[in-house]
């Protein structure tokens, strides 16, 4: 009729296909005849035209979408059964992921609760020769300070134990910190009350003051706001309380008060290693650009003071990354990982169930269809219908989420975590969950709203009995159910090493008795105890007071015992002089006293313990275990060797090898590898902080008033601190895995049973299915065994290609976990052997069922309806 | 949507001739574009104040693709209360309005 149509009509009709499809069949035609029939116009009207039909995409789209909802509510409010067992199935999945979710959202993604956190970060020391990283001396410190453009600022920060008395309180021990005065103001931290340090209070000479933390200030003034002012005696020191800090700040590292950081004379040596420096990178800065202008300015600096910065680098990275052990952070991401899998798992259960009520919904929509409904409008509909179930599921998978994470944050109330890592909900998680359950909406209706868009009209209408079931159904459905039983075996095999790799540490002999044991510590000021002689002296005083006290068998003094911790020392061995290049030898070594091994049940296996002799002046001992034996020594017997403990000070002397004891765990009770340990007399080096054990056969807990009698006895202003049970110790010790463990096996079960379910409801869905063909075999003299093998078969052939899927993505799971394994190896074959025998069990226990109920068919009835 | 159902009321028409009825009728002030009629439309049609028109002029002069609209009895109901509501909100905010000029 016309000639070309102008560049205006073709694009007006171009953007016609933006409109909703019911709307643009109705009414597109005749708008793009109106617009031809305007002809020619100028910019005005193509203006209106394009704005006008922009409105009405948009109005279309959202009429269409609230059709669409409304008659999805109307479709659940008809089948409340269907809606709730999905609606609980997806919110479980969902919930069990926003739970993972918030916990990985908290230890691995958020970071300090101040703006930008991004731009806060440590600096570290690296020692490149030890290949560790670890706190600064004070003048690299001024040294990076002064060199770096990277930084808005950079602050030091010293841990420091805080002895609070002097208040007229009882004697109190405070995680202290030293921090320089500009630590707040630059990390954007007001106090609550009071000031922040100035400038000045940080410069040598200085009136001593002290910035409160919350949980002090609440405790020991009852949270009263006229505080400011007082005085309180802290490490002897008198200071001025000029500041309190908002509840929950414990910058860095769970201080709960502070002080100015002033460098002590021995403080401004090079060598002298004590600061943790943090700095907030300047806006448009990254971490890289700051590691790379650090490290020029190291390599200066090593240069200019060879003697001290050999082999010294820098090393820039962000608080989670150095607060949370690679292991943690494995840990949660593998955590993320099941969660995912049975997500994905309950999808699929979730998608089969939609298939299956599609039969029932086939003749609705080929009425639709017949009546001139478009494909894209059934899908469109039956996607907003598994959206909504999603969105449904994420409400209810919130509250599980709420759940989830009050547990997990209760069975982990006793262990310190740094005092940031909060597990709570935010915009962060929020975002997640939306995608969660978009993701779950269309993950789940996909393939059924494709299935039910595919309907043949004719065959529908003219037979609604025998449905949708094609052999294309089919074949989704079986697919469906193939998956599940792969990510099931996944799920298991992971759950599965990890459970064995946690069960083995678990376990693991300790090498000592810990039964009946209560610990404490204390920790004696330099100012009264400024000699080892005042220390050795004190320490035998407290043991006789301490085995005075009612029931006690054994009171032990260390600086560390079974189970614990214990720093790494410098050794030389004498006639084994160290290579230059080789790494210097570095043992953990615990001073203990004469009745510790006693007390611990641990027996010499070469050699003799400790005796009240030794460690004098000229009776220089130590006792080594088995692997520091075997390390040193191979074969010969370590017996009268002797070697040296600290070389690096002065008035060290050589000391024989008197005894050796088998393996004891010490800071390796979350490790499968044993660490060389050379234990100490207490006479040789008496410590300035200490451990006490007792043992008794009464309950240990009502030893600890005991305690602290004693040790007042002796000292008014000596705080006791730690004090707990052995055994809840070494508990707190392993929380990761018995809390990882726990929930992983959770996870496991549920999705065992989820494609249980899965497996279970498509087989008895099938055999519903096929009641008429089976009434027919029957009748036509099938066995009921053949009848059940028949149901049965379909169940093996899922399960037989599930299996090999399975077990190739089991592999890739253990394998990406292999850094958190000990003890076993990715595809660990027992473990493997076990699952596979589990989910081949259950499948066909789940299709059994079915199967037997088919065989019993009774052939007239079924044929009958 | 009243200028809609006052166009149509004086016969039968198609889109394109609604638009321009409209716009001369209100001196070009009102000047609809195709995708706000059409979304007017379907609503008119949805509350069974219109109806498609089953006559078409002679073939030579139209377009296969128009649709042309039909005011229901229904409809033209509507219309004719819509205007005596807007005729008394029009006389009595005339009247308050000579009121205050002659008070003033």
């Amino acid at each position: 009729m016309t000639s070309r149509p102008s560049l205006g009509v073709r694009l007006f009709r171009a953007l016609l296909r933006l409109l909703p499809a019911d709307f643009r069949n109705e009414f597109g035609g005749a708008m793009a005849a109106d617009v031809e029939e305007a002809g020619q116009h100028g910019a005005r009207f193509w203006w209106r035209e394009i704005s006008s039909l922009a409105a009405a995409v948009l109005r279309e789209h959202v009429d269409a979408l609230r059709q669409d909802v409304k008659h999805a509510l109307r479709m659940m409010r008809r089948t409340p059964g269907f809606t709730l067992v999905v609606v609980t199935a997806i919110g479980l999945g969902i919930g069990m992921n926003t739970t993972v979710f918030t916990l990985v959202n908290a230890v691995l993604l958020r970071g300090l609760p101040y703006s930008n956190p991004d731009e806060i970060v440590l600096v570290e020391t690296y020692n490149r020769e030890q290949r560790d990283d670890g706190p600064t001396s004070w003048p690299d410190y001024e040294d990076w300070k002064k060199d770096t453009q990277a930084f808005r600022g950079l602050a030091a920060t010293a841990p420091q134990p805080f002895s609070i008395s002097g208040d007229g309180g009882t004697p109190e021990r405070a995680a202290g910190s030293r921090v320089t005065p500009n630590t707040f103001g630059l990390l954007g931290q007001p106090v609550l009350l009071g000031r922040d340090f100035r400038e000045e209070d940080g410069a040598p000479g200085a009136a001593p003051v002290i910035i409160l933390g919350h949980s002090v200030w609440e405790a020991r003034f009852a949270s009263d706001p006229t505080v400011l002012g007082r005085v309180l005696r802290v490490n002897e020191v008198p200071m001025e309380i000029i500041g309190v800090m908002p509840r929950g700040m414990r910058f860095p590292n769970n201080a709960d008060a502070w002080i100015p950081l002033v460098p002590a004379a021995d403080g401004l040596k090079r060598e002298a290693r004590g600061v943790e420096v943090f700095g907030r990178l300047k806006g448009n800065v990254s971490l890289t650009e700051a590691q790379t202008e650090l490290d020029v300015i190291a390599a200066r600096l090593e240069r200019a003071y060879p003697q001290t910065n050999k082999s010294i680098g820098v090393v820039v990275l962000t608080f989670n990354a150095s607060r949370t052990g690679a292991n943690i952070r494995a840990g949660f991401l593998m955590l993320l990982a099941a969660v995912s899998l049975l997500l994905l798992i309950a999808c699929a259960n979730v998608a089969n169930l939609l298939i299956a009520r599609a039969v029932s919904r086939a003749r609705e929509i080929g009425v639709r269809i017949a009546l001139g409904a478009s494909r894209r409008t059934i899908i469109r509909q039956l996607l907003t219908e598994s959206l909504l179930l999603g969105c449904l599921g994420g409400i209810v998978g919130l509250g599980f989420a709420y759940l989830g994470v009050t547990l997990f944050d209760r069975s982990i109330a006793n262990v310190t975590k740094p005092y940031w890592i909060v597990f709570s909900f935010d915009w962060t998680v929020f975002g997640w969950l939306a995608l969660v359950c978009i993701g779950t909406g269309l993950v789940c209706g996909l393939a059924p709203a494709l299935q039910l868009a595919r309907t043949d009209t004719n065959e529908v209408l003219k037979d609604a009995s025998r449905g949708a079931t094609t052999g294309r159904g089919r074949l989704l459905t079986s697919s469906l159910v193939v998956i599940e039983i792969a990510f099931t075996l996944a799920l298991l095999a992971g759950a599965g090493v990890m459970i064995r790799s946690f069960l083995g540490i678990y376990n693991a002999d300790l090498g000592a008795r810990i039964d009946n044991v209560l610990m404490s510590r204390i920790s004696l000021p330099t100012t009264r105890y400024p000699d080892p002689a005042a220390r050795l002296r004190f320490a035998e005083q407290l043991q006789e007071r301490l085995l005075a006290l009612p029931g006690v068998e054994h009171a032990s003094l260390a600086t560390s015992f079974p189970g614990e911790g214990v720093g790494a020392v410098r050794i030389d061995i004498e006639g084994q002089p160290r290579a230059s290049a080789e790494l210097p030898r570095v043992v953990r070594s615990p001073v203990v006293d004469t009745v510790y091994f006693g007390t611990f049940g641990i027996v010499a296996s070469e050699g003799r313990l400790f005796d009240a002799r030794d460690g004098a002046p000229g009776a220089e001992a130590v006792v080594v275990n088995q692997r520091f034996a075997e390390a040193h020594f191979g074969r010969e017997s370590p017996i009268g060797r002797r070697i040296m403990v600290r070389p690096d000070l002065k008035d060290t002397a050589w000391a024989s090898i008197i005894g050796v004891i088998p393996h004891v765990r010490h800071g390796d009770t979350t490790r499968d590898e044993l660490d060389a340990v050379v234990y100490r007399p207490l006479r040789m080096a008496p410590p300035a902080s200490f451990g006490i054990a007792l043992r008794s056969q009464q309950p240990v807990a009502t030893l600890s008033s005991g305690v602290r009698t004693a040790v007042a006895g002796l000292d008014q202003d000596l705080p006791v601190f730690q004090i707990q049970t052995m055994e809840e110790n070494l508990a707190l010790q392993r929380w990761p895995f018995r809390v990882f463990g726990t929930v992983f096996v959770l996870f496991a079960i549920f999705g065992l049973v989820l494609s249980t379910i899965g497996m279970y409801a498509v087989t008895a869905y099938s055999v519903g299915q096929r009641r008429t063909e089976i009434g027919l075999r029957m009748a036509l003299g099938a066995q009921q065994s053949q009848i059940s093998w028949m149901v049965l078969k379909r169940g093996l052939g899922q399960l037989a290609i599930g299996v090999p899927l399975g077990l190739a993505l089991a592999y890739v799971v253990t394998l990406g976990m292999k850094s958190l394994l000990v003890g076993i190896g990715p595809g660990d074959p027992v473990t493997l052997a076990s699952i596979l025998l589990i989910v081949a069990m259950v499948t066909v226990a789940a299709c059994l069922v079915p199967a037997r109920r088919a065989a019993r068919l009774n052939p007239t009835t079924a044929l009958r309806n | 949507m009243f200028h809609v159902l006052v166009a149509l009321a004086d016969g039968d028409m198609h889109g394109y001739a609604v638009i321009k009825d409209v716009s001369t009728r209100t001196g070009g002030l009102v000047v609809l574009g195709t995708g706000t009629l059409y979304g007017i439309v379907k609503r008119l049609l949805a509350e069974g104040l219109v109806v498609e028109s089953k006559r078409r002029p002679a073939a030579a002069i139209d377009d296969e693709r128009r649709r042309y609209y039909r005011l229901t009895p229904f409809g033209r109901e509507v219309v004719t209360a819509e205007t005596a509501r807007l005729e008394a909100m029009v006389a009595a905010a005339r009247s308050t309005l000579t009121l205050r000029k002659e008070s003033a």
